[in-house]
C-alpha cells in the first residue's frame, strides 16, 4: 500500500535507481535559470528608481527585460530545477531507474536550446503578445518538444512502476505533467493567433492562472509532499486530506483563470463564476498545509537543526501566506483596488519565490549529499543565505511592495492625479531593490554551496552514497 | 478509494478531463458567445502604419506596464474615458489587456496629446513628464547634431497610440470642449507660501519639462514641439489665466489639461508660474530700436491693431475673434498672458511657427511697437 504508512517500500529503499549525474546536471543548469534572470531583476529595480538607468540600449529596455525575467523564472529556473528533482523523486517513487536516462541527457539539452533560444529573442523584441507565452513560435515549438520528452520519461517511469497504488505526491506529478502539455499549446496558438480581444483574455486568463496553479503548484506540492515524511522519516498524516486537497486542486483550480481580467470586457457569467470557483480555493490550502502541519507536529525541533528543513517549512508559510491572499483577491470589492497594482506583484512573488523557490531550495540541499557522494560543506552559509533571503524578501520586498500596491489601488481610487501613485511608491520601490540585492547575494551563496559541497564536500557515508549512481563529481 | 489513486484515473480524469473542461467552459465557451460581436465601424480596420505600431507595441512589451481596458468603475471612466466592451477589441489578435498598471490605462488615448508631445515623450519620457519612470526609445530615433527626427519606427507607434480607442475620440473631445466653454474659474484660495511652495513642487513635478526650469519655453521637450511651450518668462500672466490654461489645456498644442489635480493645487500652480514669470523678466532680443510709450503711439497701435489684428484676436484682445475662435490652438487672451512689449515685437517680427501667427513684415519697426504698446495699454493694472 501506502509506501509511507508502512516505510519500508522502495521509496525508502537504497536501490540505485537515481542518476545522480543527471541530477546534478539539471540543477546545475537551473542555477544558471535564476541567476541571470535575477540579476537583471535588479536592473529593473534600479530602473525603477532611475529610469534613465542602462538607457537608450533597446535589449537593455524595461519591457524586455521584464519579460526576460519573468520567462527566464518559469522556466529556466523553477521549470529547469523542478524537472531535477523529478529525475530524483521519480524513480524513488517508482522504485525503478528513469524510463530513459538517454532521454533525459537529451531532453535536458533540448531544454537549454529552447530557453536559451527563446530568451534570446525576448532581448532582440521577438516576442509574442501573451504574458508568460513571449517565447516566439521557433522557440515554443523546441520548449513543447523538450517538454513533452520529458513527461514521456517521467509519466512513463510512473507508468511501468511496480507500486499498485501512487503515492500522493505522484498524483500531482502526473497532472501536472499532463496538464501542462495542453496548456502550453493551448496558449501558444489560441491568444496568441486567433482567439480575438474578450475571447483571447478568457483563454490567456486561463493559460496564466493555470501556468502556476497547474505547473509550479502540482510539482512544487509533490516535492513536499514526498520530502517532508522522508526528512522526519514518519507518515504523512492523513491520506484522505490528501485526496481531498488533490481532487479539488485538480477540479476548482483551473476554473478560476478570468479573475486576472475582472472587470474587463470578458463576458460577465465567466467572470461572475470565477469567483466563487477561485474562492474555494482556499480549501486546498487549508486541507494542504493542515495536512502538512500535522505531520510536522512533534518535529519542529528538527528545523533549527537541518536548512533544508527550514527553506521547506518556511515555504510552507510562504505558500498558505500567498494562497490564502488568493481566494480573498477573487472578492470584487478587493479586486477593483489591488487589480493592477504592485500588491499583485508582491503576491506573485510570495508564490513563485516565497514558497516554491524555498521549497526548491531546501528539497535541493536535502538531496545534494546523495547525488554527489559528498557532504554538504558549510552549515554556516546556508544559515547565511536563509537569513539574508528571508530577511530580503519579507522585510525588504514583499511588505513594502504589498503596502505600495495599496497606496496605489486607493491613490487611483480617490481619483488623484496618476503622478501621485508613482512619486509615493518610489521608497519602496527603493527598498525592493535593497531586498532583491539581499536576495541576489543569497542564491549565489546558495549556489556556491552546491558548487562547493560537490567538488571539496566530506565523501558522504555509504549509504547514502549507495542510493544513487554515478555519484563521482 | 483506491480507483482515485491509479495511474490511469489521474491522468485521464485530472490531467487531461480537467483540462477539457476548463478549456471548455473557460476557455471555449466565451469564445462562443463572443462570435457575433460586431466592432465600431472605427474600429474595423488599422492603417499599415497603425497595425505596425501595434507590432512595436508588442515587441517592447509596453503592455506589461500599460492596460488597455477601462473598468466600470467611476473614478476610471473619470480618468481615462468611457468603459471599454467585447466589441472594442474584436479585431485584436492577440489581445492586449494587460495586467499591471505601472503606466497609465492607453485605451482611450486617441488625440488626447499631439504627435509632438508623444515623439519627445518617446524620445525621453521625461522630456514631457518630469515624474515618468517610462523607459527611453530613443533608438527610434536618428540624431544629427541637435536635429532629432523620428523613424519608421517611431511614426508607427505614434499613429497607433493616436488610434486608440478612436471610436470614442469624438465624444471625448466634444466633452472637453463643453467643459472649457462653460469653465470660469473658481474663486482663489488666499495666497499663502506654502501654496507658492506647492506650487513651485508641482511645476517641478508636470511643467519644466516643456516650459523649461527659468519659464522660458527652452525645456528639454523643445527641439519636438510645435508650437514650442510658452515662453512665460517673457509675459506677466495672471493667476486666473494660468489656472484657466491648466484646467482646459490649449487644444491644438501639445499642452494638456491637467484637471486630475485637485483645484487648490492648480491655483497652487497657477500662484507659482504667475509670481515667477513676473520676476524673471529675460526679455527676448529685438532686431529693432524700441520705441517709448506715448498717448500718440497707443492711438496709432489701436488702429493698427484693428486692421492687422482683431479678426483673429478679438477687438477685446481676448482671442475671441471671429476667426480666432476656431483655430487651433486659438489665440490666447493676451490681456491673461499679458506678454512684455518687447516679447510682441519679437513676435510680430518672427510668428510663432506651429500656429496660425504670422510674422508681419509689412509693418515697420514703429508700427509693431505701436501694436505693442496698444495692448499693453489694454492688460488691467
Amino acid at each position: 500500500m501506502h509506501g509511507f504508512r508502512k516505510g519500508g517500500s522502495s521509496m525508502l529503499e537504497n536501490r540505485a535507481v537515481v542518476n545522480g549525474k543527471l541530477v546534478r546536471a539539471y540543477i546545475y543548469v537551473s542555477l544558471l535559470g535564476i541567476l541571470i534572470p535575477l540579476l537583471f531583476a535588479l536592473i529593473l529595480a534600479a530602473k525603477f528608481i532611475w529610469p534613465d538607468f542602462l538607457g537608450g540600449i533597446a535589449w537593455l529596455q524595461f519591457g524586455r527585460l521584464r519579460v526576460f525575467h519573468t520567462n527566464g523564472i518559469a522556466f529556466g529556473w523553477l521549470g529547469l530545477s523542478f524537472f531535477g528533482l523529478l529525475n530524483y523523486v521519480i524513480p524513488k517513487l517508482a522504485g525503478r531507474p528513469l524510463l530513459s536516462e538517454k532521454l533525459a541527457w537529451v531532453t535536458l539539452a533540448s531544454l537549454v536550446i529552447a530557453v536559451g533560444t527563446g530568451l534570446t529573442a525576448i532581448l532582440a523584441g521577438q516576442m509574442q503578445g501573451i504574458e508568460y507565452a513571449e517565447f516566439p513560435w521557433y522557440a515554443d515549438i523546441l520548449f513543447a518538444a523538450a517538454f513533452v520528452m520529458a513527461v514521456i520519461n517521467y509519466l512513463g517511469t510512473t507508468f511501468l512502476s511496480k507500486e499498485k497504488q501512487l503515492y500522493v505526491s505522484s498524483w500531482y506529478f502526473i497532472l501536472g505533467l499532463a496538464f501542462t502539455v495542453f496548456n502550453y499549446v493551448m496558449a501558444n496558438i489560441l491568444p496568441t493567433y486567433f482567439a480575438p480581444g474578450a475571447a483571447g483574455a478568457a483563454i490567456t486568463g486561463l493559460w496564466i492562472h493555470n501556468i502556476v496553479g497547474l505547473f509550479v503548484t502540482p510539482m512544487g506540492v509533490g516535492l513536499v509532499y514526498f520530502f517532508i515524511p522522508i526528512i522526519l522519516k514518519k507518515p504523512i498524516y492523513s491520506h484522505g486530506i490528501s485526496l481531498l486537497g488533490f481532487w479539488t486542486l485538480a477540479f476548482f483550480y483551473p476554473l478560476g483563470g478570468a479573475h486576472h481580467y475582472f472587470l474587463s470586457p470578458i463576458p460577465r457569467w465567466v467572470q461572475v463564476l470565477a469567483v466563487p470557483l477561485t474562492a474555494v480555493l482556499f480549501v486546498v490550502v487549508v486541507s494542504v498545509v493542515f495536512n502538512w502541519f500535522m505531520t510536522l507536529k512533534g518535529s519542529w525541533k528538527e528545523i533549527p537543526k537541518t536548512p533544508a528543513l527550514a527553506f521547506i517549512v518556511t515555504g510552507i508559510f510562504g505558500y498558505m501566506a500567498t494562497c490564502t491572499q488568493g481566494p480573498f483577491h477573487a472578492f470584487l470589492t478587493i479586486q477593483k483596488i489591488i487589480h493592477f497594482t504592485d500588491w499583485v506583484v508582491a503576491h506573485a512573488h510570495m508564490a513563485l519565490f516565497g514558497a516554491f523557490t524555498y521549497w526548491i531550495i531546501g528539497c535541493t540541499l536535502y538531496i545534494w549529499p546523495k547525488v554527489t557522494g559528498r557532504e554538504l560543506v558549510s552549515p554556516k552559509r546556508q544559515w547565511v543565505f536563509f537569513w539574508l533571503l528571508t530577511l530580503g524578501f519579507y522585510v525588504f520586498y514583499f511588505i513594502p511592495l504589498t503596502a505600495a500596491g495599496l497606496i496605489q489601488g486607493f491613490s487611483w481610487a480617490q481619483n488623484s492625479p496618476f503622478a501621485e501613485s508613482v512619486i509615493q511608491s518610489k521608497a519602496f520601490w527603493f527598498s525592493r531593490m535593497i531586498g532583491g540585492v539581499m536576495m541576489y547575494v543569497g542564491m549565489v551563496l546558495f549556489a556556491r554551496e552546491l558548487w562547493d559541497s560537490a567538488r571539496f564536500g566530506k565523501l558522504a557515508s555509504n549509504i547514502e552514497r549507495s542510493s544513487v549512481e554515478g555519484e563521482k563529481s | 478509494m483506491k480507483l482515485m489513486e491509479r495511474f490511469q484515473t489521474v491522468f485521464l480524469v485530472s490531467g487531461i478531463g480537467f483540462f477539457l473542461v476548463s478549456f471548455l467552459g473557460m476557455g471555449l465557451a466565451p469564445w462562443t458567445t463572443l462570435k457575433d460581436v460586431k466592432p465600431p465601424k472605427e474600429l474595423m480596420t488599422r492603417s499599415e502604419l497603425e497595425e505596425k505600431g501595434r507590432q512595436i507595441f508588442i515587441k517592447e512589451a509596453c503592455w506589461h506596464c500599460h492596460t488597455q481596458f477601462v473598468r466600470p468603475l467611476a473614478t476610471e471612466v473619470l480618468r481615462y474615458g468611457p468603459v471599454s466592451s467585447a466589441s472594442e477589441h474584436v479585431t485584436e489578435i492577440p489581445q492586449l489587456f494587460g495586467t499591471r498598471r505601472v503606466g497609465p490605462d492607453l485605451s482611450r488615448e486617441a488625440a488626447k496629446r499631439t504627435d509632438d508631445w508623444h515623439y519627445a515623450h518617446f524620445y525621453n519620457p521625461r522630456n514631457t513628464v518630469p515624474w515618468s519612470i517610462m523607459p527611453d526609445f530613443s533608438w527610434l530615433f536618428i540624431k544629427e547634431g541637435d536635429k532629432i527626427t523620428p523613424t519608421e519606427d517611431a511614426k508607427a507607434l505614434v499613429a497607433y497610440v493616436q488610434s486608440l480607442g478612436k471610436n470614442v475620440k469624438e465624444e471625448m473631445q466634444k466633452a472637453d470642449e463643453t467643459f472649457a466653454a462653460n469653465f470660469k474659474p473658481s474663486s482663489p484660495p488666499a495666497y499663502s507660501s506654502f501654496l507658492e511652495e506647492r506650487g513651485k513642487t508641482l511645476f517641478q513635478r508636470e511643467c519644466q519639462g516643456c516650459h523649461g526650469s527659468d519659464m522660458d519655453g527652452k525645456g528639454k521637450a523643445q527641439p519636438f514641439l510645435l508650437p514650442m511651450a510658452a515662453n512665460l518668462a517673457q509675459s506677466r500672466p495672471t493667476v486666473e489665466y494660468v489656472f484657466t490654461v491648466l484646467n482646459k489645456g490649449i487644444p491644438g498644442s501639445s499642452m494638456p489639461h491637467f484637471r486630475d489635480y485637485s483645484q487648490q493645487d492648480l491655483w497652487a500652480i497657477a500662484f507659482h508660474v504667475s509670481n515667477t514669470a513676473k520676476n524673471n523678466n529675460v526679455m527676448a532680443s529685438t532686431q529693432g530700436v524700441s520705441v517709448e510709450s506715448s498717448p500718440e503711439i497707443v492711438a496709432k497701435g489701436k488702429t493698427l491693431f484693428e486692421t492687422n489684428c482683431t479678426v483673429c484676436h478679438g477687438s477685446n484682445i481676448d482671442g475671441d475673434g471671429p476667426a480666432g475662435k476656431s483655430l487651433k490652438p486659438s489665440p490666447p487672451n493676451l490681456k491673461g498672458l499679458r506678454p512684455t512689449a518687447k516679447a510682441i515685437v519679437w513676435t510680430l517680427e518672427n510668428g510663432i511657427k506651429g500656429t496660425a501667427m504670422p510674422s508681419f513684415v509689412n509693418l515697420g519697426n514703429d508700427e509693431k511697437w505701436a501694436i505693442a504698446h496698444y495692448i499693453e495699454s489694454q492688460y488691467e493694472k
